[in-house]
């Protein structure tokens, strides 16, 4: 097989997973590092309002469902604060209008569950390219 | 066809099959309708009528009185004197308004009496219009009080009517004495030696009037009523022993009469004695005949006494010169009791009847209503059964001929907890009764009830002994049930079905994790082994991944077949606090994603019922996704919390599910257990119905206790243990 190309032209491009089950968390940041992506993840809103403090991700994929603080409540606040991330939302309820979604992140900028590793890559990579291009 | 005698009778009066003093209240009463209220507009034809009536009786009256003066020599007629009777029985006949005619036709049936026997002219008086009065007093009595109300042969009736007899001829012929002075037998002088005592012609003729109302009266109705019985039904009430022994006791009667009649008996002065031989017959036409017998076997011997006693000729003759009247209170000694003794008798069987009656009666409606009685008797620890319910079953009388006959049709899996049933003396609150199956003729089952009463010690010492009971036939009933549980048991799997779709969404979320997870696993395993060098630590991490989530999911499919499965309910043993955990376990992503807080205070203890944990988990979870609902209508900002408690009651196990949303109205507090009775969009509202049903299955029951605006609280009540239904 060929060598893999580097998904991200960016060394520095990382990404931040806040999702509330354990094994979607682990599985998305376990394909992200396996491309070479740098990951941090977090269980709930509070816990990456708090971490993300000191260093904004270039892209953040965020659950819609969380317990406690919703994702989109979590965006609001996150651009009430003048956040730069490109968001890519992750749902697995049928009731998430996607005009919520598309007015929110972008015809591109969600998945609805279930998805696979490689249309995950495909936003983050298209995401990482926009980032680093003038 | 006027009646005759102005007797009405009324149309639907028709006499019983039975003995008529048994039935009499329902004889024909003739009613002797006095029509004096004046409401009635009289006609011609109507006065015509009652005139013409009136002359009938009065050449009636005539006759009698006549016929009576010729046939008795007249000094019999001052010692019992019987005209007096039929002067009474003729007004009784009569309409109070033509009483006047009665009243006419006695006065010249006095007088030509009087000529027959040669009487002074001057010897009537006043003592004319007492023997006319006492009859109309008599008359007068009775039918104002004695009729029709009264019975002719009740106790009561026969004691006013003796009163009657011997007080009214005491006013009258006293107001004649006090009225015109020496009191003056009709007809003839007093025999020898009677006018010798002031007070005793008085006294003789009194006695004289009172013996033949006594007599003679009470027999003419009686002849009178079983005449009317007869006519009404004449093929049913003749019954050839009863004539029979008609004819024996008038024989006796006569061998009584000539008893008496004897001349020179063997016993000389003592020859008195066989004026007791009357007595045995009356005693025989009291107890067997009634009044109507005791009334004329007396005056039959009445009348033998007097003519005896008159004409010195045996067995009274002794009293005849110097004692009148003590013949006359023997006599009427002899009458009182025995009517008296006659009416008792008629009285007891009457009530004798009315007891056969009533138990026929009670038997026939627990036949009709295939309830059976049941007695035990403690001392001899014998148990019977009606035998109508061996008949029930199709037993035939051999089947029923050995004691305890039913034992060995009682299936024998209930026969052990009948006998306990019966052993335990008095019913317990919690078995009020018990059921068992017995096998008919043809081998079917067939259902019964078994209730049991204590009567108390008194009963004990009856042949039945102090526990009777019950045996209902509730197979019908037990049929009716178990289609009501298979209908509940369907009903109750398409309201699972039905909480299924309410929760598919979040069902649908569940199951969509983990495959997200191994679809994204799955590409990283490949892109791990394609990677070098080699990491198989990692691939190996991943391949435990995959599987764990491949079985999370089966685990959310798994609830949810085993929730909706359709399946036969399986009694056993529960754990209410394994269903509420359960039940929870289901809605638990819904509550997460509606940000309700769930709380929990679950007993520490486990609180074991027997029953069906679908249904049960079942009945939590409807209550569960009501108080979602109930959350979800509450302002964004409100508290939403759902708070699931089990309690230990001393015999029952509780499951409080209280809710802080906006509470539920009192008037809709009971309308809302009822079935398509929802606030919902979505639903059916069946739930609490069906959820009503399924607690109701295990013995319990399920309340709300809610304040509007203070949330609201379902409690369920389910008894620990034992099964309490089949």
């Amino acid at each position: 097989m060929a060598p893999q190309p580097r998904v991200v032209p960016d060394p520095t491009f990382w990404v931040a997973i806040v999702d509330d089950d354990a094994s979607v968390r682990s599985a998305l940041a376990r394909v992200l590092r396996t491309a070479g992506i740098g990951v941090e993840t977090y269980a709930t809103a509070q816990e990456y309002l708090s971490a993300a403090t000191e260093r904004e991700p270039v892209c953040l994929v965020l659950d819609v469902h969380l317990g406690g603080m919703t994702g989109f409540e979590l965006h609001d606040r996150l651009l009430a604060a003048g956040s730069r991330a490109s968001v890519v939302f992750i749902t697995a309820h049928d009731e998430v209008p996607t005009s919520e979604l598309e007015r929110r992140a972008g015809p591109d900028g969600y998945l609805r569950k279930p998805f696979d590793g490689d249309q995950l890559l495909a936003v983050v990579r298209r995401i990482a390219h926009a980032s680093t291009s003038p | 066809m006027t009646a005759k005698f102005s007797v009405d009778q009324t149309p639907d009066a028709t006499p019983g099959p039975h003995e008529g003093h048994v039935m009499s209240h329902r004889w024909p009463l003739p009613t002797f309708r006095a029509d004096i209220d004046g409401s009635r507009p009289i006609d011609l034809g109507r006065t015509l009528r009652v005139a013409r009536d009136a002359v009938v009786i009065a050449l009636a009256v005539a006759a009698a009185v006549s016929v009576t003066a010729a046939f008795f020599s007249t000094p019999t007629m001052t010692t019992f004197f019987l005209p007096s009777a039929v002067v009474l029985l003729a007004f009784l006949a009569t309409k109070t308004r033509a009483w006047w005619g009665v009243i006419a036709s006695a006065f010249v049936g006095y007088w030509v009496a009087s000529a027959v026997a040669g009487a002074p002219a001057d010897a009537w008086g006043g003592s004319l219009a007492t023997a006319i009065a006492t009859p109309l007093i008599g008359a007068a009595i009775i039918r104002r009080w004695l009729r029709p109300a009264s019975e002719l042969d009740s106790l009561t009736w026969i004691g006013s009517f003796i009163a009657v007899a011997l007080l009214a001829p005491i006013v009258t012929e006293g107001a004649g004495t006090w009225l015109v002075g020496d009191p003056v037998p009709p007809v003839l002088p007093p025999p020898d030696g009677v006018a010798d005592d002031a007070a005793t012609p008085w006294l003789v003729i009194v006695l004289a009037n009172a013996l033949a109302l006594l007599t003679i009266v009470p027999a003419s109705l009686a002849a009178w009523h079983a005449y009317r019985r007869f006519a009404a039904t004449p093929s049913r009430d003749v019954r050839g022993p009863r004539i029979v022994e008609g004819i024996a006791l008038a024989a006796a009667c006569a061998v009584a009469s000539a008893l008496i009649l004897r001349r020179g008996g063997p016993l000389g002065h003592l020859d008195a004695v066989f004026l007791v031989a009357p007595a045995l017959v009356t005693l025989w036409g009291a107890l067997r005949f009634g009044i109507g017998g005791a009334a004329f076997t007396l005056f039959v011997a009445t009348a033998v006494a007097m003519y005896d006693a008159t004409t010195r000729h045996g067995a009274a003759s002794g009293f005849a010169t110097s004692d009148v009247v003590a013949l006359q209170l023997t006599m009427a000694t002899l009458a009182v009791p025995f009517l008296l003794l006659s009416a008792a008798a008629t009285d007891r069987r009457r009530i004798s009847f009315r007891c056969t009656e009533e138990e026929d009666r009670s038997a026939a409606a627990a036949r009709a209503g295939g309830v059976y009685l049941t007695s035990f008797n403690e001392m001899t620890d014998t148990l019977e059964l009606d035998l109508a319910l061996g008949e029930s079953l199709g037993l035939s009388a051999s089947d029923m001929d050995r004691p305890n006959w039913w034992w060995r049709h009682v299936q024998p899996d209930d026969a052990r907890a009948l006998r306990a049933f019966w052993a335990a003396r008095q019913a317990d609150e919690n078995r009020p009764h018990l059921d068992f199956r017995m096998l008919d003729a043809d081998g079917h089952v067939r259902w019964f009830r078994s209730r049991v009463h204590h009567t108390g010690s008194d009963m004990a010492r009856s042949r039945h002994g102090a526990l009777v009971g019950t045996v209902t036939d509730v197979t019908h009933l037990k049929h009716a049930e178990l289609v009501a549980v298979e209908r509940s048991r369907e009903l109750a799997h398409v309201a699972r079905t039905a909480i299924v779709g309410e929760l598919a969404a979040a069902l649908t979320h569940e199951v969509r994790q983990p495959l997200t997870a191994i679809l994204i696993n799955s590409q990283t395993a490949m892109r791990v082994l394609d990677a070098r060098p080699h990491d198989p630590e990692a691939v190996r991490e991943i391949l435990q991944q995959l599987a764990a989530d491949g079985r999370r999911a089966g685990d959310v499919i798994q609830r949810v077949r085993g929730f909706a499965r359709k399946a036969e309910p399986e009694r056993g043993p529960v754990d209410i606090n394994d269903v509420v955990r359960e039940a929870t376990q289901l809605v638990r992503h819904d509550t997460i994603r509606r940000r309700v807080e769930i709380r929990f205070a679950l007993a520490p203890e486990p609180l074991v019922i027997v029953g069906d944990r679908v249904q049960l988990q079942q009945v939590v979870l409807n209550l569960l996704l009501n108080a979602l609902d109930a959350l979800a209508e509450l302002p964004a900002d409100a508290e939403r919390r759902i708070s699931i408690e089990t309690t230990h009651a001393p015999r029952s196990g509780l499951i409080t599910v209280r809710d802080t949303g906006p509470g539920i109205p009192k008037e809709r507090q009971t309308a809302i257990f009822e079935p398509f009775v929802t606030t919902k969009r979505t639903g059916l509202g069946m739930g609490l119905a069906i959820s009503r049903i399924i607690v109701a299955a295990h013995g319990g029951g399920i309340e709300v206790e809610s304040e509007p605006g203070a949330g609201a609280a379902f409690i369920v009540t389910v008894p620990l243990g034992a099964a309490t239904s089949r």
